[in-house]
């Protein structure tokens, strides 16, 4: 039978909101706390990671005017407009290339970490292919089965950190984060590169604006989620800080399984919350991979005029490859921050060009910017 | 059985050629006979109308009738009729043909008057009475050809179902349905008359949705019972029964019921594009337009709410949804249907809401117990034992000494053998149900334990999913949960807890997918409108419930001021 009555592609603002924070909140909070750490030196990593929150407000509101500027149209269909076909056409590649391998390293990262909390003994390609599947499954859906689930996971991942966060606490010291800055600003700028690159993701909005019922609130929802990304991130590095020391956070690789490790409950309860933690936050990743996966079947799509959901089956292999590349664990964390470097230059200057292109060529909606 | 009925099922279900009746009474009833054949139940009585000097048959099937209506309102005023009462009645233009009625048909008709109940002639005359005043107000409709004829006799009929039909197939449809079919000489239609009347069960307590609080009556077989069941809640005009006759040969009636001016009219656009396109020979139960019009085939969640009892239907009426009835089985489809729903039962808005809304969260809880307690089991004993509480870990690996199975094997045997017992429990005689449990409490407790297949802790498991997943208000959602169970079980052994999340995921993707008549199925959760959230996990206060789910698109949302 199957004939189901077609329902608008739309998402509600709210959800919007939810995916920018769930695209920004995928691997980076489990390590964020180590590499600011390593660029700051002092305990003041937390400062560095507020500022950049702020930083990337700014980028996120660029982003939304942009959005509002072409309402009922994604990124990839007007990138074209603005700045010719031929030069769109690369945009669009290069953005989902880069999706490809946002894809490929969040699910190597989500593998590391199952094997390291959960199944040692299970080659990390089974847990990677099937965890694959899973994703594809909700992307073939489209854009309304993902911000539904989004919109239903969103809860219980803010909640799994807040317990996080609220557990540690039996471990934090406040002469761990003190003094605040101690040596001045300097270490906290120096600290801001790396923190940024923490925020990409909320780029998302650039092709989920095309979905959006209302447009005008496109910036709202985006300044929502990174606010939100922000507070919990701020929370996290200064919580994580404060239980490990800054020289230990230094030396860990999962500085925030770390400390989910030293978690204790009464009466030993549960002796191991890391598992409990990956467990949970395997959640996390799947949604954010599935907004990378969709956004790269998405562009691709734009490009060839086929259906998104037969890139979907395409892509699969591709972010695979991309996944299995790197040979070992700094290979993937090298991998993360180019991945990264790629997003800061393209989605902070990109948005900024495109509207400055677009406004010089009075393109689109002028009256919403 | 109105007219309206065939209208709407003249929609694709007949066959495209219509045989019209002829006016010699001999070939009419030949034309029956060939089509119907010659089955005892069917009853075919000739007689002549004294009044009018003319021929006329009756044809209905025996058992379908009411034999009352049949003999007594029909048969008998026509037999009856003497020929100056028949002029009054205004057929004068037939006079021409009049003469006296044979005495023997006359005595024929007295004696079968006596044989049959034996009324006195004052009764009868009230009666015919009545039969003129209803001739006046339906005669003004009847103008075709040949119903000069049944002008006279319709007058005579004391029945409220009465129309008349120049076709063939209609008229076998209708007997077969359990209508009388009166054939008239010179008459090129038949007229038909609604003397449905079968025995059916009387109506009793729904089976299997039982309440503590709230009407004790359910839905029967009777289809004309069960319509008649809710027009006694909505005393609405606006309850509009869209008849259908679904089933190439099982003629089954279906009635698609909504409240005009409150439902979604796409809704019922949907409902009604989808029952079009049903071709199959028969409808047997509910559970076939179930199965053919249901969005995902693949889904292991039920896609249209079924249940027994009227005033569910009729709050689900009231909520913008809409009914599917069906005769000859008490369970009713509503749809469309959400994950929340299949928690909820009608006694939640009959409690006040405190009791309502715990007992809610309750079944909340047995949910996560019936899908998730096997599988957790399985992954913290072969994978993750760090996640159990040192003592509690010691007293399980006490418990699995001498268990020479791994945990998955364990869990699968008492799983399984649940899943017979209650399936032996369901099926046998209630007498030797009773005597199954006995074994299988016996076999699932002490038994297996001693004999060390199983575990203590396992036992304990096993009962805890078997009593939760009893704990569903819908049958079907149950069911749903006790197959993702299975599934989820073996995810857990091959992956422990990272295969539970696995599979939680994947069965949460399946709901974020689903959409039961373009409604998704985890409304009203997401896409969050917290303003419909307070018939949710809990159950607020009815005063507080002032507007309609809006997931359904009522045209009417405020249902309290």
């Amino acid at each position: 039978m199957g004939q189901r009555k077609p329902s608008a592609e739309t998402i509600t603002a709210n959800q919007a909101a939810m995916m920018v924070s769930k695209a920004m909140i995928g691997t980076g909070i489990l390590i964020l706390p180590q590499s600011v750490s390593m660029a700051v030196n002092t305990p003041d990593g937390w400062l560095s990671v507020l500022l950049s929150g702020f930083v990337a407000l700014l980028a996120g509101w660029i982003v939304g005017l942009l959005c509002r500027r072409f309402p009922g149209r994604g990124f990839y269909a007007y990138v074209g407009d603005i700045i010719g076909r031929p030069l769109g056409a690369c945009v669009v590649v290069l953005v989902s290339v880069y999706y490809l391998f946002s894809a490929g390293y969040l699910l190597r990262v989500m593998g590391e970490v199952t094997r390291m909390y959960l199944l040692d003994k299970t080659p990390i390609m089974v847990t990677m292919v099937l965890f694959m599947l899973v994703a594809n499954y909700l992307t073939v859906g489209g854009i309304n089965p993902i911000a539904r689930l989004i919109e239903l996971f969103m809860p219980i991942i803010v909640c799994i950190l807040m317990v996080l966060i609220v557990f540690s606490f039996r471990d934090f010291e406040l002469d761990n984060v003190r003094p605040v800055l101690g040596e001045g600003l300097l270490p906290v700028f120096q600290g801001m590169p790396s923190s940024i690159l923490s925020y990409s993701g909320f780029e998302v909005l650039l092709f989920l604006g095309g979905f959006m019922k209302m447009s005008r609130k496109a910036v709202p929802a985006v300044l929502a989620g990174i606010g939100l990304t922000t507070v919990l991130y701020t929370l996290i590095v200064l919580v994580t800080i404060g239980s490990l020391t800054v020289e230990e956070v230094k030396t860990v690789t999962w500085p925030t399984m770390s400390v989910a490790m030293n978690i204790e409950l009464p009466d030993g309860f549960f002796e191991r919350f890391e598992s409990l933690f990956t467990v949970l936050w395997v959640l996390s990743m799947y949604t954010a991979y599935v907004l990378y996966q969709y956004g790269a079947c998405l562009g691709a799509a734009q490009l060839y005029g086929k259906d998104f959901r037969v890139w979907a089956y395409v892509v699969m292999p591709i972010i695979f490859a991309i996944a299995v590349l790197p040979d070992n664990l700094n290979a993937v964390f090298a991998l993360g921050e180019y991945n990264s470097y790629a997003s800061l230059l393209m989605f902070g200057l990109l948005p900024v060009i495109l509207l400055a292109v677009a406004a010089v060529r009075r393109i689109g909606n002028e009256q919403a910017t | 059985m109105t007219n309206k009925n065939t209208t709407w099922a003249g929609a694709g279900v007949m066959s495209n050629e219509q045989r019209r009746l002829s006016e010699k009474l001999h070939d009419n009833i030949l034309a029956f006979q060939s089509i119907m054949g010659q089955s005892p139940d069917v009853i075919l009585r000739k007689f002549r109308i004294p009044g009018l000097n003319k021929d006329a048959a009756l044809i209905y099937i025996d058992g379908l009738v009411d034999k009352q209506t049949a003999n007594e309102l029909v048969l008998r005023p026509l037999m009856m009729l003497e020929p100056a009462k028949a002029r009054a009645l205004g057929t004068a233009g037939h006079s021409g043909e009049d003469s006296k009625p044979p005495r023997a048909a006359r005595s024929r008709a007295k004696a079968a008057e006596s044989a049959l109940v034996g009324t006195d002639e004052n009764n009868m005359t009230v009666s015919t009475g009545n039969s003129q005043e209803g001739a006046e107000g339906s005669g003004t409709g009847a103008e075709s050809a040949g119903s000069g004829h049944h002008m006279v006799t319709s007058a005579l009929l004391n029945v409220a179902e009465l129309k008349e039909s120049p076709l063939l197939d209609d008229c076998i449809q209708e007997v077969l349905g359990g209508n009388t079919v009166l054939l008239l000489e010179d008459a090129d239609t038949a007229l038909i008359v609604g003397s449905c009347g079968w025995p059916s069960r009387s109506i009793e307590e729904p089976v299997s949705e039982t309440v503590v609080r709230g009407p004790r009556e359910g839905f029967t077989e009777a289809f004309r019972t069960n319509t008649a069941l809710l027009r006694r809640r909505i005393k609405d005009p606006n309850l509009v029964l869209e008849p259908y006759k679904l089933g190439r040969r099982s003629k089954t009636d279906v009635a698609l019921v909504y409240i005009r001016g409150l439902t979604d009219m796409a809704l019922v656009e949907e409902m009604r594009t989808r029952l079009a396109r049903i071709d199959i020979d028969d409808v047997m139960e509910s559970g076939y337009i179930e199965q053919l019009v249901e969005d995902n085939v693949m889904s292991p969640f039920p896609q249209l709410q079924t249940t027994e009892r009227p005033d569910r239907v009729a709050a689900a009426l009231l909520e913008g949804r809409i009914a599917v009835l069906t005769d000859g089985t008490p369970f009713v489809l509503i749809a469309p249907v959400t994950f929340t729903m299949m928690l909820s039962s009608s006694e939640d808005y009959y409690e006040r809401w405190m009791p309502s809304s715990l007992i809610r969260l309750l079944r909340y809880a047995a949910a996560f117990f019936a899908l998730f307690l096997p599988s957790l089991y399985i992954a913290l004993i072969s994978y993750n034992h760090g996640l159990i509480p040192t003592k509690l870990a010691i007293s399980i690996a006490a418990g699995r000494e001498g268990v020479p199975f791994p945990s998955i094997v364990e869990a699968l045997i008492m799983e399984v053998t649940l899943e017979i017992l209650r399936e032996a429990g369901l099926r046998l005689p209630k007498p030797i149900g009773q005597a199954v449990g006995i074994v299988g409490g016996l076999v699932i407790g002490q038994a297996a334990v001693q004999a060390a297949i199983v575990s203590p802790i396992m036992v304990i498991v096993v009962a805890l999913t078997a009593i939760s997943s009893f704990a569903f208000p819908q049958y079907e959602a149950g069911i749903a949960i006790r197959m993702l169970r299975f599934g989820m079980m073996l995810a857990a052994a091959v992956l422990g807890l990272f295969g539970v999340i696995l599979f939680f995921i994947l069965i949460m993707a399946h709901l974020a997918r689903l959409q039961s008549f373009g409604v998704s199925y985890l409304s009203p959760v997401v896409p969050a409108r917290p303003s419909q959230w307070k018939d949710l996990f809990l159950r607020f206060p009815l005063r507080m419930m002032k507007q309609r789910p809006l997931m359904n698109r009522p045209q009417d949302t405020r249902r309290q001021k």
